[in-house]
C-alpha cells in the first residue's frame, strides 16, 4: 500500500503582541461595518418594538365589547322608528291612492246618461200623447223633471192598434 | 181610449205628466169583433203613489176634468200640507169623498157644528164598495177608502174589482 503522505500542518502562529513602540493593531475594517453591524443586531428589536408600538396605539378590536354594542346600537335602532313613523304618515298617501279609484266612478255615472236620452225616444201609438216605454222610466224622469206620471193600464198592445 | 187622441188632453197630459203604459189584461179578437179588454189610467206622484184613477175608457171632456182635477188636488195637498205625507194623504181623503159625494148628489157637504169637513164627509161616505155604480164613482169611493196608495198595491183591485177584468200576461188572441 503505498505511503500516503499527509501535508504538514503550519502550526498556527501566535498573535504577534504589539510592541510598545508599534502603534496597536487597528481592525482594518470598514467606518461603516460597525454601524451596519448595530442595525442587523438591533432591526428586530427594533421592529419589534414598532410592532408592538402600533399594536398598543391601536384601538383593540374588543369583540366581546362589540357583542355587548349590539344591544346597545339595538335601542339606537328603537329610536330610529321614530323615523319609522313616517311610514305612518305615508298612510294618507295610500288614502290618496284609494282615492284615485273614485275617478272610475263617473264612468258607471255615464251609463245612466243613457237612461234620459232613451225616455226621450217617445211614441205617440197614435194618440196626442207621448209614451216612455216603460213605468219605470216615467217614474224616474218625473222625478228628475218634477213632474207627475200618468200609467195606462190596458188589455192588449198599445203599440199595434188591431191589438188594442 | 179616443180620449188621448185629443189635442187638448195631450196638451195637458204633456205638460204635467210623464206617460207610460202597460198590458195587464187580453182580449180575443174575432175578426174586427173585440171581447174583453178594458183601460185604466192612473195619474201618480213620481213616489209611484196614485193620486187618481180613471177606470174604462170616457171622453176627451171627461179625461181632461178629471185629469186636471188630480193636478190641482196633489198641488193642494202639498201646499197645504208640505212635507207631511200623512196629512197630505188625509187632505186626499177628503178630496175624493167630496167629489163622490158631489158627483153623486150634486150637493156640496158642509161642515156642521162641531164636525170638521172630513168628519162630516167621512161620515155620509158609504162603509162598503159601491158595486154597480158608475165607474169613476167607484174610482173615488176607493181612493177616500184608502188615499194615495201605491200603484203595486192598488192596480188589481181597479183591474178585477172595479173593471172585471183579469189580469194576465197572456197574449190578445186572434182568430
Amino acid at each position: 500500500m503505498p505511503k500516503v503522505t499527509l501535508p504538514r500542518l503550519r502550526p498556527a502562529r501566535a498573535p504577534r503582541r504589539p510592541t510598545d513602540s508599534e502603534p496597536p493593531d487597528v481592525p482594518t475594517t470598514a467606518p461603516w461595518v460597525w454601524p451596519a453591524v448595530v442595525a442587523v443586531a438591533c432591526g428586530p428589536f427594533v421592529l419589534t418594538a414598532v410592532g408592538l408600538a402600533v399594536a398598543a396605539l391601536r384601538p383593540p378590536p374588543r369583540p366581546a365589547t362589540e357583542v355587548v354594542a349590539v344591544p346597545v346600537f339595538v335601542p339606537a335602532a328603537a329610536e330610529e322608528p321614530a323615523p319609522a313613523a313616517e311610514p305612518i304618515a305615508v298612510e294618507p298617501r295610500l288614502v290618496e291612492i284609494v282615492e284615485a279609484p273614485p275617478p272610475p266612478a263617473p264612468p258607471v255615472a255615464e251609463p245612466v246618461k243613457p237612461a234620459p236620452t232613451k225616455p226621450a225616444r217617445c211614441d205617440r201609438f197614435g194618440t196626442a200623447i207621448e209614451f216612455v216605454r216603460s213605468p219605470a222610466l216615467a217614474f224616474d224622469r218625473a222625478a228628475r223633471d218634477q213632474k207627475l206620471v200618468m200609467v195606462l193600464h190596458l188589455a192588449g198592445y198599445f203599440d199595434d192598434p188591431g191589438f188594442t | 181610449m179616443n180620449a188621448l187622441a185629443d189635442e187638448k188632453v195631450g196638451e195637458f197630459v204633456g205638460t204635467h205628466f210623464v206617460s207610460a203604459y202597460k198590458k195587464v189584461g187580453t182580449f180575443q179578437k174575432d175578426g174586427d169583433t173585440k171581447t174583453g179588454g178594458n183601460v185604466a189610467a192612473y195619474f201618480c206622484l213620481p213616489d209611484e203613489t196614485v193620486i187618481h184613477v180613471i177606470p174604462g175608457p170616457v171622453d176627451a171632456a171627461t179625461f181632461l176634468r178629471e185629469a186636471r182635477w188630480a193636478v190641482d188636488v196633489a198641488e193642494s195637498a202639498a201646499l197645504e200640507h208640505p212635507d207631511d205625507v200623512f196629512e197630505q194623504r188625509a187632505y186626499l181623503k177628503t178630496a175624493h169623498g167630496l167629489r163622490y159625494l158631489t158627483d153623486r148628489t150634486g150637493a156640496v157637504p158642509r161642515p156642521g157644528k162641531g164636525m170638521s169637513l172630513a168628519s162630516r164627509v167621512n161620515a155620509l161616505m158609504p162603509k162598503k164598495e159601491p158595486r154597480g155604480e158608475e165607474l169613476l164613482s167607484q174610482a173615488h169611493w176607493l181612493m177616500w177608502n184608502s188615499p194615495l196608495p201605491r200603484l203595486s198595491d192598488v192596480y188589481q183591485t181597479v183591474w178585477t174589482g172595479i173593471l172585471n177584468e183579469p189580469l194576465t200576461d197572456l197574449p190578445v188572441r186572434a182568430r
